[in-house]
């Protein structure tokens, strides 16, 4: 845990054909796409079929790709990839194959832009806490939820973990530091 | 990050704000019962955590869905589904499922057993890195593949396939014993096929797809062997079986096509027999690799004991392949001199066309070998007597080729074995028994040494035994064997495919014609489904359909096969059944369902168009223009017309047994029926003789307790009674009852008619008690397995009055004759003479009671005062 295949390096890996990459890619990308489907309004079963069309998409285009942080985010190449993806299924049901943006354009819809980035968001959320469960001990772990997260009284969380109160607050501003230099981290990578 | 959210992740209190509005995975969801949920890992099905058992303090695994789990999604069946089938699993090296629940999200969530363990990919990693000369090394890979092996064996008996075998889906736990986790795409045998979903997880799991995975074709155990072949060929190897780098397409068609070179040719250090037998498991057709998993686990034992591996000779493309193994050593020898003379690109040039020529000789010679077998099952069984006629010069030519096949040498096993069944089927329908047994036992015995007992060329003829077995009366032989062959069919080809249900189909008939409808009607209706599912042919669905048909209405169930009939003959009318035949015999089904439901002026009609177009068709010698002839002599015998019915009964017998001996079940129905004949015309003593006869021959054919048995036996019980021997007919009805008490049950209507028989017998004898019971027992029986107000039941109680009024039991005796009338005035009208009947004997029981009023009311009824 902890360290993290980088957002470029499993780019570069997909782009060279690594099969086994694939996985990761589903494994780090599959949520956010359907999770941003099924905020576009496609069921689940679609939206998980979604994740299919896109990495397809991704697959096909991906080897010989040449990754230039200066034609634009991955983020934005994504999203317009989904929305591609979803504006097919939903015109045609479901699609073989999606067509894969040659240029990234910004879609202008606030609703969609307010989605992806919600879902955009969680995704990172849940990135960086993968790779921060493999540091925390179980008594921060479960300070840190219970204190920070759920709201519970820091001398009571204290009490029912059996650590001291400063532990509890230690806890949650350790964590919450690191949380935020991880997804800094990967928003950096991401470009 | 440009935007509004551009310093979400700076702000504290936006990002706890994120964390909680978020609620994905770092929110450890709520599982009743379970605490100190760790996120441990997470896939395209769900979340793993390690957790607490509150109760118990014990360490587990849960696995929860991801996102709002909806009940009845796709996701939350499949997640049912995976919970199911998994907790049916009691294996050391399958992960135990303890427990399931739902969120208060409402996802449900999955408790297993928690593995500490190493994945096997870095298991094989570091014996390697362990052990120099790999020696060691092989042994420890042979002993762990044949745990999993086993494992994966104990789920196929189950019906659990894994199909999504990869590294990360084993581990390797502390005593170094496999344990199989995730069977979260595991599906019933009985599941449709996988298709190429191209789910996500899929796509992970592409490198070791089977070909038909990748090809969208049915995949069954031998999917799961492949993929063991995939990861034994890594262990041994260090690398794929082929390459898995490049696009999608690339790797499908390698998965499809590539011939993975032999891995100890990659390493010498390899043992071959170790990699012979993962190349057996990498087969491309799955009826080429081990039949099933525990074959595989049985050759990693062998090899590790030191034994010769046990899967007998090479198939055919085994030692195809081998051959083009050495061409392109040769080949690549000689491009390597080139090299040095010509340079590259010529040399690849070269090497290509050689290759491609010894590929060519390769498969002409597999081509022309399964052209010789298409040929000589087009020809011969085409000989099929229902579709030509029984063809004196074809039986020369099936003479013929069954002594060159006897005689013909170096054929290679899986050939010979092929060739025996097609000479089997052709005799089988020459209604050559002898030889067609000959055959099929001669096939059973090749293609097992050569193919495997479990292969589908085996099994074809392990089923031509059980139905030679059946054809000639050794009934409870052939639906062992049947159902043997049928459990062997679903684990090695899995329960979709066609052959599978062709053999669940043929199971089924044999059910009924061993007289066990219930349990037929549920094995020809699985059976139906998976046909149709499989895509069978209209031939073998009509067939199925028409046993479905019969057995549902020796059930009872006379709508339903109704309904089945109709679409049957729909289907002929719409002329998708182009077989002449089968359309001639389903007019014949069709006919004798009309008469055994009761329509006896339209199954005549029937049964006389059938018959012309049998003659025909079919020619007037031929066993099915027999059938039909029985059918119309037994119809005349319903409508009582014995004179005219007599010729046909009598030649239909004399026919079949110099055809097909006495001892065959036809015959021996024919003798059934004649003297049930001569019973119902008078010429007692003749029937006394054939019914005696018949009796013993069933009895010793098919079981005394076998249901045409005792049909014989209960008309030999009539003989005797009107022969005046009624002490000998009373054993009969008793041994009879008894029997089919057993065979039956109580509920039951054959049993019920026997009660009453029994009874009235009794009743006549002056043992009114025991007649009493049995009536009652007899009306209990009846409406338990007839449709309410059925006359059958009617009669019963009629009978039963008369008998209560004889034993001055008069209230019992008025309210059974109520209840009689009832049912039969409204099945038969008040004018019936059964209705009639009834209304007298409640007449005598209010005359015998003393109820003069009650018995000149009902009288009334009679109008002849």
């Amino acid at each position: 845990m902890g360290s993290l295949t980088t957002h470029t390096e499993l780019l570069g890996r997909l782009a060279d054909s690594d099969p086994l990459a694939w996985r990761d890619f589903v494994d780090r990308y599959g949520g956010l796409i359907s999770g941003f489907a099924r905020r576009r309004g496609l069921q689940d079963a679609d939206a998980e079929d979604l994740v299919q069309d896109v990495l397809m998409a991704m697959v096909k285009v991906l080897p010989g790709f040449q990754y230039d942080r200066g034609r634009g985010s991955f983020r934005g190449y994504l999203k317009t990839a989904c929305l591609n993806a979803i504006r097919r299924r939903q015109a045609r049901g479901p699609a073989a194959t999606v067509e894969v943006p040659s240029a990234v354009a910004d879609d202008a819809d606030a609703v969609v832009q307010e989605a992806w980035e919600a879902e955009w968001r969680k995704y990172h959320m849940g990135l960086a806490w993968q790779r921060l469960a493999g540091e925390l001990s179980q008594a921060d772990r479960s300070a840190f939820q219970l204190y920070a997260v759920e709201g519970q009284e820091a001398a009571a969380t204290a009490q029912t973990l059996g650590v001291s109160v400063d532990r509890v607050y230690q806890a949650k501003s350790r964590i919450l530091k690191r949380l935020s230099t991880l997804i800094a981290e990967q928003v950096a990578d991401e470009g | 990050m440009g935007g509004a959210g551009a310093s979400w992740f700076e702000d504290p209190a936006a990002l706890l704000a994120e964390l909680r509005r978020s609620s994905g995975p770092e929110a450890r969801p709520s599982c009743d019962g379970y605490e100190d949920l760790v996120e441990i890992g997470r896939g395209g099905q769900g979340v793993v955590f390690a957790a607490t058992q509150t109760s118990t303090g014990r360490r587990v695994a849960v696995k929860v869905l991801p996102g709002a789990a909806l009940a009845g999604s796709s996701h939350a069946r499949r997640f049912d589904r995976e919970v199911r089938l998994v907790a049916t699993l009691a294996h050391e090296s399958i992960v135990r499922v303890h427990d399931r629940g739902v969120t208060p999200d409402g996802a449900p969530f999955l408790v297993m057993e928690l593995v500490e363990g190493t994945p096997l990919d870095v298991w094989w990693q570091r014996l390697r890195q362990a052990d120099g000369d790999g020696r060691l090394r092989q042994t420890a890979i042979a002993r762990l593949f044949a745990q999993l092996a086993g494992a994966l064996a104990h789920a196929h008996g189950r019906g659990v396939l894994h199909r999504d075998l990869k590294p990360s889906n084993v581990r390797v736990d502390e005593f170094g014993r496999p344990r199989i986790l995730d069977f979260g795409l595991a599906k019933g045998i009985n599941d449709a096929a996988f298709g190429l979903s191209l789910s996500g997880e899929f796509l992970g799991s592409l490198p070791w797809a089977s070909p038909e995975q990748v090809s969208g074709a049915p995949t069954s155990a031998a999917t799961d062997v492949y993929q063991i072949g995939v990861l034994l060929y890594q262990a041994l190897a260090d690398r794929f079986p082929y390459d898995v780098t490049g696009t999608f397409r690339e790797v499908i068609d390698r998965i499809g096509a590539a011939l993975p070179p032999h891995p100890a040719t990659l390493d010498r250090r390899v043992d071959a027999d170790l990699g012979a037998i993962a190349l057996r498991c990498l087969e491309k057709q799955p009826a080429e690799r081990y039949p099933t998993a525990l074959d595989v686990q049985r050759d990693l034992d062998r090899w590790h004991r030191g034994e010769p591996l046990g899967w007998g000779a090479d198939s055919g493309w085994t030692m195809v392949r081998k051959q083009l193994r050495r061409h392109r050593t040769a080949v690549a020898v000689t491009a390597g001199t080139l090299a040095l003379a010509i340079g590259f690109g010529a040399v690849m040039t070269v090497l290509w066309v050689r290759a491609a020529n010894a590929e060519q000789r390769a498969s002409a010679e597999l081509a022309q070998s399964s052209a010789l077998v298409t040929f000589l099952d087009d020809i011969l069984s085409a000989a099929d007597p229902d579709a030509r006629g029984r063809d004196v010069r074809l039986l020369d030519v099936t003479q013929r080729a069954s002594d060159d096949l006897a005689a013909a040498s170096g054929l290679h096993p899986a050939t010979r074995a092929a060739l025996h069944g097609v000479l089997g089927r052709v005799f089988l329908s020459l209604d050559d028994l002898k030889r067609a047994g000959r055959h099929f036992d001669r096939a059973v015995e090749t293609g097992a040494a050569a193919l495997g007992a479990a292969h589908p060329a085996t099994l074809r003829a392990r089923a031509g035994v059980a139905q030679v077995a059946i054809a000639t009366g050794s009934v409870a032989a052939g639906v062992r064997q049947m159902t043997a062959c049928c459990a062997d069919a679903e684990m090695s080809l899995g329960e979709a495919h066609p052959q599978t249900a062709d053999l669940h189909a043929r199971l089924g008939g044999m059910l009924m014609q061993s007289g066990r409808d219930k349990a037929a009607v549920a094995r020809l209706r699985a059976a139906l489904a998976e046909q149709t599912e499989a895509g069978a042919s209209p031939a073998s669905l009509g067939i199925t359909r028409d046993h479905l048909a019969m057995a549902l209405l020796h059930t009872g169930d006379l709508e339903e096969a109704q309904d089945l009939h109709d679409e049957a003959l729909a289907a002929l009318d719409a002329g998708s059944v182009p077989d002449p035949a089968a359309a001639v015999k389903r007019l014949n089904n069709y006919a004798s369902f009309v008469h055994s439901s009761g329509d006896l002026e339209l199954a005549k009609e029937l049964y006389e168009a059938a018959l012309a177009r049998h003659r025909e068709v079919l020619g007037s010698d031929h066993v099915a223009t027999l059938a039909v002839l029985g059918n119309v002599g037994k119809l005349l015998l319903d409508q009582r017309a014995f004179a005219a019915a007599e010729p046909y009964l009598r030649e239909v017998h004399d026919r079949r047994v110099r055809r097909q001996g006495a001892r065959h079940p036809a015959a021996m129905l024919a003798a059934h029926n004649l003297g049930a004949l001569l019973l119902e015309s008078g010429t007692l003593e003749q029937a006394d003789d054939v019914l005696t006869a018949a009796a013993r021959r069933r009895a010793e054919v098919l079981g005394a307790e076998h249901a045409d048995t005792l049909v014989t036996k209960t008309s030999l019980g009539m003989v005797r009674w009107r022969r005046g021997e009624r002490e000998q007919s009373v054993a009969i009805g008793r041994e009879v009852l008894a029997a089919q008490r057993r065979r039956l049950g109580d509920d039951n209507i054959d049993t019920a008619i026997s009660m009453n028989n029994l009874a009235k017998k009794l009743e006549e004898l002056g043992e009114l008690d025991e007649a009493a019971a049995l009536y009652e027992q007899a009306v209990d029986g009846g409406t338990a397995a007839l449709p309410e107000g059925h006359w059958f039941v009617a009669l019963f109680r009629s009978n039963q009055g008369v008998c209560l009024r004889r034993l001055e039991r008069f209230a019992a005796a008025a309210a059974a004759l109520v209840a009689a009338i009832a049912d039969l005035e409204a099945t038969f009208g008040a004018e019936d003479s059964r209705t009639l009947q009834a209304i007298r004997n409640l007449a005598e029981v209010y005359d015998a009671w003393d109820r003069p009023a009650e018995a000149r009311r009902w009288r009334k009824r009679l109008g002849d005062g």
